[in-house]
């Protein structure tokens, strides 16, 4: 019961650390692609994640998900121990990937990591679902 | 007569766990040494409770979340983890034999010592797991992450890797077979001398 009080608190106060509302590197994307039809990207991360890694090292850099990623989104990483985090984009396990359109609107979210083809098939789905 | 005991008999053959014991972990999330064989847990908020030294054999507990709930010395085998969050769980010295565990999320899961015998562990979410001196014997790791995991003191010969993420996997004393070396170097596997 002790342990999982703890546990409540140490969550709380982390959710209380990142409500920060003037990010400049998350509004300076949306200034960047303002003549854009691109949509942002925007993955979680920690420094000590291996899965973050195998997402930006591995599935991002494969052939076919690289180019499609240069060619319809903006790629934003967010540390969330060193970096200022936007409000309203709720995570629990890291990484978590938010997908938002270009009025600042979450449009999908990817929690976790995968190999290549099946996060393409997802990319093109969220593109699918920002041209309708 | 028989109308009485054909029920009582149906009762005993579908719930061998010890009813007090269930009412006990679910009222103070904490039950050792307990009797929990075949109830079923599925679809429960299980997390952080204390289940160690029991009898789980046939529990199913399939969607259910076991974010670090504390195992640790008890028997799974034939359990039903399929879709179970087992995030950062304590399965030190469990018996897990005959477990279906399809979907299974054990991120930095301890596997220390575990038993794992011919069990179903195929497109789970396993980075980070310590499976340090655990007996491994026909596990299907088919198409799950298994990025960051430790094999220590392991033998996954018997074992398909086929499909998995094996980035960053630490192996030390583990053997495999040659196609399984081959395949866990090309995906970036840490090999400790």
């Amino acid at each position: 019961m002790f342990k999982k009080t703890l546990l409540i608190l140490g969550f709380a106060a982390s959710l209380f650390a990142v409500e920060i509302t003037d990010d400049m590197a998350f509004k300076s994307s949306y200034l960047e692609k303002e003549n854009s039809s691109k949509t942002t990207l925007m993955i979680y991360t920690t420094s000590s994640c291996p899965q973050c890694s195998y997402m930006k090292e591995r599935t991002f850099k494969e052939a076919n998900v690289a180019k499609y990623l240069q060619k319809h989104f903006i790629v934003l990483e967010k540390n969330i121990h060193q970096d200022l985090l936007p409000d309203g984009f709720e995570y629990f396990g890291i990484p978590t990937i938010f997908f938002v359109n270009k009025n600042g609107k979450q449009v999908g979210k990817f929690v976790g990591s995968a190999r290549a083809k099946p996060f393409l098939d997802e990319l093109k789905k969220i593109r699918t679902e920002v041209e309708k | 007569m028989r109308k009485i005991l054909l029920p009582l008999l149906f009762s005993t053959l579908l719930f061998s766990f010890d009813k007090q014991d269930v009412e006990r972990l679910l009222e103070e999330e904490v039950c050792q040494n307990c009797d929990l064989s075949d109830a079923n847990l599925s679809h429960l908020d299980l997390s952080i409770f204390e289940i160690q030294d029991s009898n789980l054999s046939g529990v199913d507990f399939s969607h259910s979340n076991l974010f670090m709930a504390e195992l640790q010395g008890s028997n799974l085998e034939g359990a039903n983890l399929e879709n179970t969050i087992l995030w950062k769980a304590d399965l030190t010295s469990c018996k897990l034999n005959n477990v279906k565990a399809k979907g299974v999320n054990l991120k930095g899961a301890k596997l220390k010592k575990a038993i794992i015998e011919n069990s179903d562990l195929s497109y789970s979410s396993i980075w980070k797991a310590d499976f340090t001196h655990a007996e491994i014997k026909n596990v299907n790791f088919y198409n799950s992450e298994l990025g960051d995991a430790k094999f220590y003191e392991n033998d996954l010969r018997d074992s398909n890797l086929t499909g998995s993420i094996l980035y960053k996997t630490k192996f030390k004393n583990t053997h495999l077979t040659k196609e399984q070396y081959n395949y866990a170097k090309s995906e970036e596997a840490i090999f400790i001398k």
